[in-house]
């Protein structure tokens, strides 16, 4: 049934996220047919404030790293922005590089962000500001800190160097040559130094980055870090999920890449298993694999998340966060 | 919805006789959002079944001047193996000649209805029709000067020495790569640049002026290759109104002579009319399609009824009826 409830959040997409400017090229991707009504809206949004919007309609992708079509590729790079409603995001995509390195600003929608999604959501633009605030701050504790200890209840206990690394800001506003994700995610992250981590972390929440292996955890595991490698993963039904998927890439695949703080404090705090998670405010995400896109040393193929949650992180001996409070 | 069962019929068509698409090809469907997606999804649908790779790309309609499309999609267009072409406008466009050139197969299947896909034009045995096709491209290849009446009113004469050497022809069978067409199967050619004189009396559609017939005939005078002067009725004003907005005075170039030849083509008041059966249609504006360098802002076909074709003296087309 159609709903003309999403007008609201598309309006402040197009306005406050993503300013859309007048003669501007947006290119709006997507890969289904229920995700057309939010889609056909931003479109005529962008109309609406004068730019020239063209809709490419693919098909999903098989996992978050799936190049899209070579006739797209190019599409992206000749737009001024690009908006993405697909499976997978294209976010963690060669193309996606391109694009940004050619100056395009990309914004992507999640999975979760459906077109039920969006006619729900009870966004402003004060809510935003205050986000943006929010993680621009923990962002600049963790440019600041030297060293990071992380913990939790269930038994996460990590520790690893952040020297000469900057917090990264990861909003949903966007910038000519960066990405975002739109429209309420929000993360401060770091990538540490990558053979300084050291530890265990027991991953309880949500895992994330390829097609049958997205998912809550039903059996909590653990990971074992020696220089920043994983050493060992313990037994379980998602800790052979996750095994399994390491095994198809490379080795670079196991290197510890990220340590994310979710910083939505407005989004539900139960977790639905999908990447839009990896925002809500008390708990962390751990990524695996490649981070040179906020500024690690590390370029495999793969990017996978995974979290624990109600996070205790202790930065430079000052308490952040505190059993998922966060205390700035 | 049901109109899918019909129109997998027409996408077959399309994907195996047409454009003969293979495994692991890049199949770009650009549609305007006056088309029925329903069309896109159906070739969409076809080309996973030949595994081929669909996308589908919907832009607004493209507006009577600046046909070229965005540049997004342009550069799409360079990197397909083929293009179908939903939107009106793309086909005579510097980007589109670039991407054929670059060996894309490309077949217009602009301003299509559902039914379009199962009905009309697209009914025609392409395999079967294509010897005829070549043989009128190879005569009009072959000629020097030609002269089109019609009982309208139409009388003008065109110079065929010194022209752009293409042959547009029109079979319907775009399998190689640098193939171009549509379904509204037409010999066409360039005239001499500057040659064209006399009158063209227009008594049956305007491209640009679609969906419609024109009721009131429109007359425009030729001199040295460029229309002059449009006159008539309603009509008339819409188009002379029409291109003296785009501010530029190419569009008035005479740009092509074309004939229509696909035998299951009906007169409708679209820009598909110039492949009906023994009419014919003088183009103006842009003549990048034949490799010129007439960038105009458009490019507009005047088709006419049962129009008399002399070509070097002898009648080779006279009302409907084509004499080799």
């Amino acid at each position: 049934m159609y709903s003309f409830e999403p007008i609201q959040s598309v309006r402040l997409i197009t306005d406050v996220c993503l300013d859309v400017a007048p003669g501007e090229n947006v290119l709006c991707i997507t890969d289904g047919e229920d995700k057309m009504d939010v889609i056909t809206l931003i479109a005529a949004e962008c109309k609406m404030r004068g730019a020239e919007v063209a809709i490419v309609l693919i098909e999903p992708r098989l996992h978050h790293h799936h190049e899209p079509p070579r006739s797209v590729v190019g599409a992206m790079r000749e737009a001024d922005t690009v908006i993405t409603m697909v499976y997978g995001s294209l976010m963690h995509t060669k193309a996606r590089k391109e694009a940004c390195a050619a100056g395009v600003k990309f914004a992507a929608m999640e999975e979760a962000v459906t077109k039920e999604y969006i006619a729900r959501l009870d966004l402003t633009k004060e809510h935003l500001m205050e986000v943006r605030a929010f993680t621009e701050k923990i962002a600049q504790h963790l440019t600041a800190a030297s060293f990071a200890h992380l913990t939790t209840k269930a038994g996460t206990d990590l520790r690893m160097s952040l020297q000469g690394r900057n917090g990264v800001a990861l909003l949903p506003f966007g910038k000519k040559g960066a990405f975002c994700v739109i429209p309420d995610y929000a993360e401060a992250t770091c990538a540490p130094i990558e053979s300084s981590v050291e530890g265990v972390a027991v991953v309880d929440g949500t895992m994330v980055g390829g097609a049958d292996f997205q998912g809550l955890v039903e059996e909590p595991f653990e990971i074992h870090f020696e220089k920043g490698r994983i050493v060992k993963i313990s037994e379980g039904k998602d800790a052979r999920r996750l095994e399994n998927l390491l095994d198809t890439f490379g080795e670079e695949a196991r290197t510890f890449a990220e340590l994310g703080i979710n910083s939505n404090p407005r989004l539900p705090k139960k977790l639905k298993g999908t990447r839009a998670d990896n925002a809500i405010a008390g708990h962390v995400h751990l990524g695996l694999g490649r981070n040179d896109h906020i500024g690690g040393n590390s370029r495999g193929e793969s990017h996978l998340d995974v979290l624990v949650t109600w996070a205790t992180l202790i930065l430079d001996g000052n308490t952040i966060l505190e059993d998922g409070r966060l205390n700035i | 919805m049901m109109k899918k069962i019909e129109m997998i019929k027409g996408a077959k068509k399309i994907l195996d006789e047409c454009t003969k698409v293979k495994k692991g090809e890049n199949v770009l469907i650009i549609i305007d959002t006056e088309m029925p997606l329903s069309i896109a999804e159906t070739l969409a649908m076809a080309c996973k079944e030949r595994e081929a790779e669909p996308v589908i790309v919907i832009i607004s309609p493209v507006s009577g001047g600046g046909n070229y499309p965005p540049p997004p999609v342009a550069e799409a267009m360079q990197k397909a193996q083929v293009i179908l072409q939903g939107s009106v406008g793309i086909f005579h466009t510097p980007s589109r000649v670039r991407a054929t050139n670059a060996g894309a197969r490309c077949l217009i299947i602009a301003q299509f209805s559902e039914e379009d896909m199962f009905k009309g034009a697209i009914e025609t045995n392409f395999l079967e029709n294509k010897k005829f096709v070549e043989k009128l491209g190879d005569t009009i290849g072959k000629g020097k000067e030609v002269r089109i009446t019609t009982s309208a009113g139409t009388d003008c004469y065109l110079d065929l020495r010194g022209r752009l050497q293409k042959v547009l022809t029109f079979t319907g069978i775009y399998d190689q790569p640098g193939d171009a067409g549509s379904l509204d199967l037409e010999v066409a050619v360039s005239p001499k640049v500057g040659s064209a004189q006399g009158v063209i009396v227009c008594d049956a559609t305007i491209s640009l002026l679609t969906p419609g017939l024109i009721r009131d005939p429109v007359r425009m005078i030729v001199k040295d290759g460029m229309v002059t002067e449009i006159s008539g009725g309603e009509e008339a004003n819409e188009i002379d109104d029409l291109l003296a907005a785009m501010g530029d005075s190419m569009v008035y170039n005479v740009a092509e002579l074309g004939i229509g030849v696909n035998p299951k083509s009906v007169l409708r008041g679209s820009h598909k009319d110039k492949g009906v059966y023994g009419t014919c249609h003088i183009g103006i504006g842009s003549n990048v399609t034949w490799g010129g360098d007439i960038k105009a802002a458009t490019h507009c076909d005047f088709i006419m009824n049962a129009p008399k074709i002399e070509l070097d003296g002898k009648v080779i087309l006279e009302n409907y009826q084509f004499n080799l």
